[in-house]
C-alpha cells in the first residue's frame, strides 16, 4: 500500500508524503537515527519491539504496519491489530486496536520549535478509523495513549474510558461507529 | 475530528485520507499538535521510547535534528542519482544499502571532514540556498569507497537474480499443481 498525503511543515507550508506498508528501512531510520542518540548513550534498546511487531505483520494477517515517509526519511510509525479487540461498550463490537503510534522526534514541539513536520500523529490516527471502515468495523478503533498524549487523544475527540490497570494504568480511548 | 467531517468526507470520496489534501483539515492537524506539544504517542510497548523522548536535553535533540537534516539531503540527492542509473525492479533493494553504507560511512572519521563540516554549516544556519543536486552527487563519491561501490553492484545483481529465480520457482510450483 502506497498512499500520497500532504502534511504541513513547522512553517507552515504544505508538504507531499508518502503513507506506505511498514519495511525495513522504516526500522533502521527508527534504530539510527530516531534513537540514534540514544544508542549512542547506552540507553536500552527498544528496537526489537517494531522490529518484532514487523515480523508478526509479515506472519499473521491480523496484524498491519504503516509508516509515513517525508524527504526519504520515516517521520511516523503505527502499528495495528485488526481481529482480537472488542468495543469497551457492552456491545463489544470488534475494533481496530492501535498497538502503537509514534511520531519521530523532530516533529515534537516539546523538542522542536517549529516542528519539521505537523500532521502525521492525526494523519496516522485518521487512516486507523479509514482501515476500520475497510474492515467493516464501522471506524471503531481503540488505543491507550502513553502519560502526556491524552490530550492529543482528547482533542481529536476520541471518547476516554479511564486508567486501564491492565496496561499499567495507561488511559483507554476509543472511536464509536461513525454514523453515516 | 468530528464525526461530521469524516461523514461528509465518506459520502464525497469513500476514504476518509482525502482529507489530508484538505488544508483546512491540515491547519486544524497542526493546532491540535501544538497544543499538545506533539506529544501523540499511544501503545503500553512505546512507553520506554515516549519516556525518553521528553528527558532529551536541548544538545541531542539539535544533534538529532541535525542528523535527519544531513541525511535528507544526501538521501534525496542518491534518489535523484540512483534514477539515472537505470536499475529497473534493483532499485529499491540497492537503494537501502547505499543507505546504509552513507550511514556508515558518516560515523567514521575517515570521512572527508571538510565536506561534512561544510554540509552540517548549511545545515545549522537553515540556508535558503540548498546544496545543488551536482555538490551533493559530490558529496556522495567523495563518502562511497570503492568497497562501497562493489557492495551496492552486488546488491542490485542479487536483487534481480532473486526475481527471476523466484519466477521460475512459481512457474514450477504451477505446473506441478
Amino acid at each position: 500500500m502506497q498512499r500520497p498525503i500532504q502534511l504541513l511543515s513547522g512553517t507552515g507550508e504544505v508538504v507531499t508524503g508518502l503513507l506506505c506498508d511498514m519495511n525495513d528501512r522504516h526500522l533502521e531510520d527508527y534504530q539510527t537515527i530516531w534513537k540514534g542518540i540514544l544508542t549512542a548513550t547506552d540507553q536500552p534498546d527498544r528496537y526489537w519491539m517494531w522490529s518484532y511487531k514487523l515480523h508478526q505483520t509479515n506472519r499473521e494477517a491480523r496484524y498491519e504496519a504503516y509508516a509515513i515517509e517525508v524527504d526519504e526519511l520515516t517521520q511516523g510509525l503505527m502499528f495495528l491489530e485488526t481481529q482480537w479487540h472488542r468495543s469497551q461498550l457492552p456491545q463489544r463490537d470488534p475494533l481496530v486496536y492501535l498497538e502503537a503510534l509514534a511520531a519521530a522526534p523532530w516533529n515534537r514541539r516539546l523538542l522542536e520549535d517549529p516542528p519539521y513536520l505537523t500532521g502525521v500523529g492525526r494523519s496516522l490516527l485518521l487512516f486507523a478509523r479509514q482501515r476500520s471502515l475497510e474492515l467493516g468495523y464501522g471506524g471503531r478503533v481503540g488505543l491507550h495513549a502513553l502519560p502526556g498524549s491524552e490530550g492529543f487523544y482528547h482533542r481529536n475527540q476520541m471518547t476516554s474510558y479511564g486508567d486501564d490497570p491492565d496496561k499499567e494504568g495507561l488511559v483507554y480511548f476509543e472511536y464509536g461507529f461513525l454514523r453515516r | 475530528m468530528d464525526d461530521q467531517t469524516l461523514t461528509a468526507q465518506y459520502a464525497q470520496t469513500g476514504n476518509l485520507m482525502d482529507l489530508c489534501h484538505n488544508e483546512v483539515w491540515l491547519r486544524e492537524s497542526a493546532q491540535i499538535e501544538d497544543e499538545v506539544g506533539g506529544q501523540v504517542e499511544a501503545g503500553l510497548g512505546l512507553k520506554d521510547y515516549h519516556q525518553e523522548m521528553n528527558a532529551l536535553t536541548l544538545e541531542q535533540s539539535r544533534y538529532i535534528r541535525r542528523q535527519m537534516k544531513v541525511q535528507s539531503i544526501l538521501f534525496n540527492g542518491l534518489r535523484q542519482w540512483m534514477n539515472s542509473w537505470d536499475l529497473g525492479a534493483g532499485f529499491e533493494d540497492t537503494y537501502a544499502i547505499a543507505r546504509r553504507l552513507i550511514r556508515q560511512r558518516l560515523s567514521q572519521p575517515t570521512f572527508n571532514q571538510q565536506s561534512l563540516a561544510a554540509l552540517l554549516e548549511r545545515v545549522e544556519i537553515d540556508s535558503p540556498d540548498p546544496l545543488t543536486q551536482q555538490q551533493v552527487v559530490a558529496l556522495l563519491s567523495q563518502l562511497f569507497t570503492p568497497e562501497d561501490w562493489q557492495t551496492m553492484a552486488q546488491a542490485a545483481s542479487q536483487s534481480i537474480s532473486s526475481r527471476v529465480l523466484n519466477a521460475s520457482l512459481a512457474q514450477a510450483n504451477s505446473s506441478a499443481a
